[in-house]
């Protein structure tokens, strides 16, 4: 059940076309190499679920869910899609879904500020906070949370920017600079402009990061921690 | 409790780094703002058997705080208590099982390998107020205001209500989860204000929600009340009262500065002034107090907040007492309309529940007591009695000088006679609001004897209706049917008409509005000359003489005791 524009955008695509279709069950290495969620533990600030597919399912948080962002709410077991193409977001609704109040049938384009509603009162807000970046950032503004819990979704194409700016993926104001993660070449990457370490040890900018360790920098501390399965 | 003078030790605490964790005492200067994010554990790290710490939430003077996961995958907030072990689990020992929906839950208290004290707590997910407030300096709008104090105070008031002084509130230990005001950092570390002027790397933020009286060591629950009232400032307008460049100039503007309340909208510009005043004997007692001087917060209008799940907003907190409170607060009613609808719901036959809690205490003292306040209610009721008919004999005039004592004799009789039925009835139903048929068909069997002893003893006197100038004629009242006014049926049948056209015992109720009402007495008077139960003015005067003889002998409830227990109907 495709619309034209994913059939059309799957042929552009046909490497991630292949990929899609025969989504891994979340949780196992993707051929990049890289699982497709990582939580990002930010002490002092929050917890972050980190989707690195360009394909992202909502739905109710059930025992062995495959979504790739399990809610604790009454939802339907795969709820909406939200695909990325280059810098667009496009949201598609299975079950209930409301953009800015209205009721969507039909993939729609999302916009930086956009307000979604999922099934009854669900609710999310959609941001594209960083202007270099097309990593989108989702945030519930009611009740709900993800089953693991987190702060916020972040939906990344290239990268995330952590700091005390106020246009970054992750707001950590008492930080001292920002650290940007990047993936390149299937592997995760770190840096910034302070002396960066990585579960204790200097890190030299061409070193990946991996799940289970933890960055340091002064007066912070990431941890990237793998989430296996569903609930 | 004990008080500790242990900067030192406190700082050390403070500055706890993971790097350097055995390094005794940090570079002097050292930036704390930036080490306040370094935790000794790490993500993934078990050092409390049965949770995985997560991430670590924030450092606060008592130690860290940790989201972890129960092996069952639950998730709790760990707090690693660093210093002051013992009497730090004692506070929280203290504290494990209160339970509100305003509080932060405590679930246990656990040791690890290394003997370190950990308490579980509930985890609470959304922003802290000093968050909200640091995105919002303007300031809340006043509904959230409204719902914000509200639920804080509540939290609150339980603390108090079991003896608990909080010592720490400010924004950053109130945090707002699912809908609901959750107060957190009770029961912990209250060690601060010594140790803190001493320390030079605290921020003096935490100075400004300290009491004056604080300083000499005068902890009560008032200093509770004074940060609720700093808080509710720092609400409204979006700043605290007081500023200063160092924790001496602003402890020095606690002592000596009124705040500047010309900009706090009247909704609750009282509740700050009263809650700021430097003698805490002149603030709320505690919180408590307050939450009843506080505007009820309009959930409807706000979307996020849910009310609480206890009956804290299902009814209005007031009975007419919306009024007593107020008055008893000495704060002038700050909204007008809520008000007048809070009285007019009153009218409904529904008891509240603060005065069934309250019958309940009626009930309470024994047997004997309460039937020796019966018959102090008795006896006063018969001095009463005679002063007021003698009156009634001056006022209304008896023609026949001669029998004049006669006369007053057999009125009194008469007036303390019903006045005594009517204490004694009451005396029984105060205990609970029963039914109302029942109770005026068993007053009106007590008129009726009433009227039966009346025309017994004018009998007994050999009292004649010309002894009160009458001529023997009926009044003309179409319902008037009975040949003399001196018949037994006529006295049976308005004697026992009168007691059963008014809720008598409702004179005679403790939980009477006012002590004495001239207006209820009035109308008493108007149905008696209606019926009439005498011939004109006596008839009047005898049921106004009764009516007020009953609701000033009767025991009446102070508006003390009334708020405590409308208070206490908040949190059943």
């Amino acid at each position: 059940m495709f619309s034209k524009w994913t059939r059309f955008n799957r042929l552009g695509h046909l490497w991630n076309w292949i990929l899609e279709d025969h989504p891994p069950i979340p949780g196992t290495l993707m051929k990049n190499g890289l699982p497709e969620r990582i939580v990002l533990w930010v002490d002092g600030v929050g917890g972050f679920l980190i989707c690195l597919s360009n394909k992202v399912t909502l739905g109710q948080a059930v025992p062995g869910t495959t979504v790739d962002i399990p809610i604790l709410a009454d939802l339907s077991g795969k709820h909406a899609t939200i695909h990325r193409d280059g810098e667009n977001y496009l949201v598609e609704p299975h079950g209930t879904v409301l953009l800015h109040g209205d009721r969507i049938l039909e993939p729609t384009l999302l916009k930086d500020g956009a307000e979604l509603t999922l099934g009854r009162d669900v609710q999310m807000q959609f941001h594209t906070p960083h202007p270099l970046s097309t990593t989108a950032r989702l945030n519930f503004t009611s009740h709900y949370h993800t089953e693991p819990r987190c702060d916020a979704i972040l939906l990344v194409s290239q990268s995330i920017v952590l700091g005390p700016s106020q246009q970054n993926h992750v707001l950590c104001r008492q930080w001292p600079d920002d650290i940007v993660i990047f993936q390149r070449q299937n592997k995760l990457f770190c840096r910034s402009t302070q002396p960066v370490k990585l579960d204790g040890k200097p890190l030299p900018s061409t070193t990946p990061v991996q799940c289970g360790q933890r960055i340091s920098m002064e007066g912070c501390v990431i941890s990237l921690e793998e989430v296996k399965g569903g609930i | 409790m004990v008080s500790s003078r242990t900067g030192q030790a406190n700082r050390s605490g403070d500055n706890l780094d993971h790097d350097d964790m055995n390094q005794q005492q940090p570079a002097p200067g050292a930036n704390v703002e930036n080490k306040a994010n370094i935790f000794t554990h790490e993500s993934g790290s078990k050092p409390l058997e049965g949770y995985t710490i997560k991430r670590g939430i924030g450092i606060g003077g008592f130690g860290e705080v940790y989201f972890a996961l129960s092996d069952g995958g639950k998730e709790v907030a760990l707090k690693r208590i660093q210093r002051h072990l013992d009497i730090e689990l004692r506070g929280v020992r203290h504290c494990l099982n209160l339970k509100h929906a305003n509080l932060v839950g405590l679930f246990d208290i656990k040791h690890d390998a290394q003997e370190t004290g950990w308490v579980v707590m509930e985890y609470v997910s959304g922003q802290s107020l000093k968050e909200l407030l640091d995105q919002r300096p303007g300031g809340l709008s006043l509904d959230e205001v409204a719902a914000w104090i509200h639920g804080i105070t509540s939290g609150v008031a339980h603390l108090h209500r079991h003896g608990i002084v909080h010592r720490d509130l400010k924004p950053a230990n109130i945090f707002f989860d699912d809908g609901l005001v959750k107060v957190g950092d009770y029961g912990l570390s209250k060690f601060i204000s010594c140790s803190r002027q001493e320390g030079q790397t605290e921020s003096v933020g935490t100075f400004h929600y300290m009491a004056p009286e604080i300083g000499k060591g005068d902890y009560g629950k008032q200093v509770d009340v004074y940060a609720l009232g700093i808080m509710l400032f720092e609400m409204v307008t979006g700043d605290v009262p007081f500023h200063g460049e160092s924790s001496q100039e602003i402890i020095m503007k606690h002592l000596t500065d009124e705040p500047d309340l010309s900009s706090i909208h009247s909704r609750f510009r009282d509740v700050i002034g009263k809650a700021l005043v430097k003698d805490p004997a002149n603030r709320f007692e505690d919180a408590l107090e307050m939450l009843t001087a506080l505007p009820e917060p309009d959930y409807e209008k706000l979307g996020q907040f849910s009310p609480p799940p206890r009956n804290v907003n299902l009814q209005p907190p007031a009975d007419p007492p919306a009024e007593e409170i107020v008055d008893l607060v000495a704060v002038p009613q700050p909204v007008v309309p809520p008000a007048t609808t809070v009285v007019r719901r009153n009218r409904k036959t529904v008891p509240e529940k603060w005065e069934n809690l309250a019958r309940q205490s009626l009930g309470s003292p024994s047997a004997t007591i309460r039937t020796t306040g019966l018959l102090e209610s008795m006896l006063k009721a018969t001095a009463i009695s005679v002063i007021l008919t003698l009156v009634m004999i001056v006022v209304g005039g008896i023609p026949s000088a001669d029998r004049t004592i006669t006369l007053f004799g057999w009125l009194a009789t008469i007036n303390l006679a019903s006045c005594w039925m009517v204490l004694v009835l009451a005396h029984f139903w105060e205990l609970r609001s029963g039914d109302e048929v029942i109770r005026r068909l068993i007053m009106f069997i007590g008129g009726v004897g009433v009227g039966t002893l009346a025309y017994l003893t004018a009998g007994f006197l050999h009292i004649m209706p010309a002894d009160f100038g009458d001529t023997g004629a009926t009044p003309n009242l179409p319902w008037v049917f009975y040949s003399s006014l001196f018949s037994l049926e006529h006295l049976a049948i308005s004697y026992g008409a009168l007691f059963a056209i008014f809720s008598w015992w409702k004179q005679a109720d403790p939980l009477r509005v006012h002590r004495v009402s001239l207006v209820t007495a009035i109308a008493c008077a108007l149905v008696a000359w209606f019926l009439p139960i005498l011939l004109f003015p006596l008839g009047i005067m005898a049921a106004a003489t009764i009516s007020i003889t009953v609701q000033a002998s009767s025991p009446w409830m102070s508006l003390e005791q009334r708020q405590h227990f409308k208070v206490e109907a908040r949190y059943e």
